[in-house]
């Protein structure tokens, strides 16, 4: 249990926030919105913070979640029951490919981030010309008189609550891996390749797995996303903005921590909707205070806010071979 | 497709993608020097075309012209840029150079929207609809001047690389960095001139395209995405396979054009940088570790 | 003599048009400390790493334990049984001591609590559980050669190839780190050791092979091999002159 208190932690916060947004619907929105881009941050994170591999076309996922369960309302008829699970396993498939692709020519840094980049521009472009998928105009779905069986709710917090569920078991999920054989090997990947593997680490093996979570838990969240607005398009589900955003939150929040991303987009959606708000005569301000932001915090807090968070907090003093436990859990 | 048309769309092609090798040399220079990818490449060619647009406007000066005013300045920022951004970001981690060139990418581009606000513009002259006869093909005037003007850059560039102490230092550099600064050979001042070399060729292209594509604040993204593909197509840090890339995106966009939707014609480039790296994921013409360095 | 553990036969690996190794033949008598001695350059490393897998040999053919492992993936020739150290010693970063150990033992057991208990183990037969906790990169230079050992030998292996685990190691320093060495050959790990420095090779190991310019010079007993004129021609001359 002890082992699952940095997952357990942030999703108590989450669900206290949860609470407080119940009253106003316009606070539940922006909840909904955080909670959403902050655990597909967390997702993405998996890959990049752990195991090294900075993926610039996770919007791909999203968009397969997405479209799986806009497609799967309007072109049949199928319920989130049948078209989440079928997401998910399409958006496994889908990584597992590009994956096996990427890997086998070792492609790496600069060269990983560019390759997922143009497959998920290839989708975006794609999904934009297909006339039964809505083109770039995209798809509405329509509302159901079964409406519950279609996740189709009057009231903002139902939706709040799934995506309350989601972040949690995202969290737990991660933590699962991250302290155990997998995250050890993650990291030791992330380091040093080479070594990793003279060690008896198949490489090639543990990058597929965390790109294939990444890519479900990045799936379901797509899927979320269709359900709650019934509505999906190119440019919100497809786009690089969306991948660029679980970049930007990671490094803010902290790359080596599993709830760094979530600190970063807790932090910058709500501040976005402030700055929005406070300076709606200014196109664009927003924007250029958060990338100017971004760039600093790049530069300056290699290890993000949540890195600097950590560092303060008082740490119990145990023996070597438990604080050490302590640390693996905690990153 | 009859053969008139197949020809225009390779004319056209072959134009386009000498303009595409102009973007994309200054990427794989700056890459293959140090190492970092500019994700805001495409941004300083918006700011060159914003700049040859305004001198065209507001001074009257031709765009071939306004190429000796866009350089100096667009020179100047690619130093300035290495020596505030770039210089810092070395140290830090790959993922974290990301965000810093992701940022300024959105920043150049949100306050060129302030400034610009989000207008699509074009320079507009007698010769914008002139046009000269090659065979049975078309080839419109601007097109003509930019394709001209980035075949004498190219060559420039090319002739520099290979026959001054300059390039021999550029390309000592790219081969190995220690090897190099044991040799004597100045890094940080070796990155500033790559930097300003790099971000200054889109001094030249900005200007000229100006005449040929309406400049928006957004444009940029799209030729980063672009030079991206042309060099990893074409070899990371091999100039002749950035003029092998840039050539084969150029016509194989332009030909999906004729048989295709426009949407499906912009996927073409992406597509073939994923052929690619299927098939020869060092690059087609790849100068030493390639696509693994 | 007992059975060989390890067996190359005709090994050979070009770069491009270079040949960096070509026909080496030699055996490994198992429970044996076998040294490998040549100038700089010599292909010592390149032998090294067509033996755990890091590079995919030209020509020829590895026997571990009477089963071919050429060609086979590093992670693979681990779990059968052949660890090697490296020259150039690089921790994982951002992870302690006995995170580091972990990674290795991981592959035999999966579970955490077995792992770790077995990583403690690893490092105690190195002499250096009690910086278990410790940040790795902060280790000395002769902590971290330590800690490199304990990786290789926390993936149980019944084979161990050690490059240049010396260099740089004060007199003292290299002294213990020998005689640990030593005592896990005697708990049944054969070792293999690239080494610089001919005295210890000639006190450590029994059998030697001496490598030249891609080649193999002469093998067999270490002191026999010595004497050798054209070793020392090749090498030792040159390298007294």
């Amino acid at each position: 249990m002890k082992r699952f208190l940095p997952a357990l932690v942030p999703a108590a916060l989450a669900a206290a926030l949860f609470g407080i947004c119940l009253g106003d619907p316009y606070f539940m929105d922006i909840f909904i919105l955080t909670a959403l881009m902050g655990t597909i941050a967390v997702a993405w994170n998996l890959m990049a913070g752990f195991t090294g591999l900075i993926s610039l076309g996770h919007s791909l996922f999203f968009g397969i979640g997405a479209y799986v369960v806009a497609y799967g309302h309007v072109g049949f008829g199928l319920g989130p029951l049948l078209t989440w699970p079928l997401a998910a396993a399409l958006a496994a498939a889908v990584a597992l490919v590009i994956g096996l692709l990427c890997f086998r020519y070792g492609l790496r840094g600069y060269f990983f981030a560019i390759a997922t980049l143009a497959f998920s521009e290839v989708a975006f472009l794609l999904v934009s010309a297909t006339p039964w998928l809505g083109r770039s105009d995209g798809m509405m779905m329509p509302t159901e008189d079964d409406a519950a069986r279609y996740l189709q709710f009057m009231e903002k917090w139902p939706y709040g609550l799934i995506v309350l569920a989601f972040l949690t078991a995202t969290l737990l999920v991660g933590q699962h891996f991250a302290s155990s054989r997998a995250g050890s090997y993650w990291r030791a990947i992330r380091d040093n390749e080479g070594a990793a593997e003279a060690l008896g680490v198949p490489v090639m093996r543990y990058k597929l797995l965390a790109f294939v979570v990444s890519a479900v838990l990045t799936a379901v969240g797509g899927a979320f996303f269709a359900s709650t607005f019934s509505f999906v398009d190119p440019r919100s589900t497809l786009g690089v903005d969306l991948s660029i955003q679980l970049l930007v939150f990671s490094i803010i929040g902290g790359l080596g921590l599993l709830w760094g991303p979530l600190l970063g987009a807790a932090l910058l959606i709500p501040l976005g909707e402030v700055l929005r708000t406070a300076m709606s005569g200014f196109t664009g301000v927003n924007i250029v205070a958060y990338s100017v932001l971004l760039m600093v915090m790049a530069l300056m807090l290699p290890h993000g806010l949540g890195g600097l968070l950590k560092t303060r907090l008082p740490r119990p003093r145990l023996g070597a071979r438990t604080a050490f436990r302590q640390e693996d859990a905690a990153r | 497709m009859s053969a008139t048309i197949f020809l225009q769309a390779l004319l056209s092609g072959l134009t386009n993608g000498a303009i595409y090798a102009l973007i994309a040399v200054g990427l794989t220079l700056v890459f293959g020097v140090m190492r970092v990818v500019n994700f805001a490449h495409g941004e300083f060619l918006m700011l060159a075309m914003y700049g040859g647009y305004l001198a065209w406007a507001h001074l009257g000066v031709d765009p071939v012209i306004a190429v000796a005013l866009v350089v100096p300045v667009l020179l100047a920022l690619g130093v300035g840029l290495f020596e505030s951004l770039i210089r810092p970001a070395m140290k830090v981690p790959e993922i974290n150079q990301m965000a810093v060139t992701l940022g300024l990418s959105l920043l150049l581009q949100y306050l060129a929207l302030m400034a610009f606000k989000a207008d699509n513009l074009l320079i507009v002259q007698d010769r914008s609809t002139a046009s000269v006869w090659i065979g049975p093909v078309l080839l419109q005037m601007p097109h003509a001047i930019a394709a001209g003007a980035a075949a004498v850059l190219l060559l420039g560039l090319y002739l520099i690389m290979r026959k001054t102490d300059f390039g021999l230092i550029m390309r000592a550099v790219s081969q190995s960095h220690d090897g190099a600064a044991l040799s004597g050979i100045d890094i940080g001042r070796t990155y500033r001139w790559a930097m300003g070399i790099g971000v200054g060729t889109l001094g030249v292209a900005g200007p000229l395209m100006a005449s040929v594509l309406y400049v928006n604040p957004h444009i940029g993204t799209l030729f980063t995405l672009k030079a991206f593909v042309i060099v990893i197509v074409g070899g990371m840090g091999s100039f002749g396979g950035v003029l092998l890339g840039a050539l084969l995106v150029g016509v194989a966009e332009s030909v999906a054009g004729v048989l295709t939707t426009a949407s499906v014609a912009a996927a073409v480039p992406f597509a073939l940088l994923i052929l690619v790296m299927l098939v020869r994921p060092e690059g087609l013409l790849p100068v030493g570790g390639g696509a693994r360095a | 003599m007992t059975a060989p553990i390890l067996e190359v036969r005709d090994l050979g690996k070009s770069f491009g048009g270079l040949r960096a190794l070509s026909g080496v033949s030699f055996a490994v008598p198992a429970g044996a400390v076998f040294g490998i001695i040549g100038p700089n350059g010599a292909g010592k490393t390149t032998l090294f790493n067509c033996l755990s897998g890091l590079l995919k040999p030209s020509g020829g053919q590895i026997l571990f334990e009477g089963r071919r492992i050429d060609g086979l993936r590093p992670h693979d020739i681990c779990r059968l049984g052949l660890a090697r150290t490296f020259q150039i010693v690089r921790p994982f970063k951002g992870m302690s001591v006995i995170e580091n150990v972990m990674v290795a033992s991981y592959g035999r057991y999966p579970a955490s609590a077995d792992a770790e208990r077995h990583a403690f183990e690893a490092l105690r037969a190195i002499a250096m559980d009690h910086l278990a906790g410790t940040d790795a990169e902060r280790l000395s230079v002769a902590e971290m050669r330590r800690l490199e050992i304990a990786r290789a030998i926390a993936t149980e292996p019944r084979l161990l190839l050690l490059d240049e685990m010396l260099a740089g190691l004060t007199a003292t320093e290299a002294g213990a780190l020998c005689d640990q060495i030593v005592e896990l050959n005697r708990r049944g790990i054969t070792i293999v050791m690239v080494e610089h420095s001919v005295p210890v090779i000639s006190r450590m190991c029994a059998r030697s092979v001496v490598i030249n310019f891609g080649s193999l010079l002469a093998e067999g007993a270490t002191q026999d091999v010595l004497r050798d004129p054209r070793v020392q021609d090749a090498y030792l001359g040159s390298a007294a002159a």
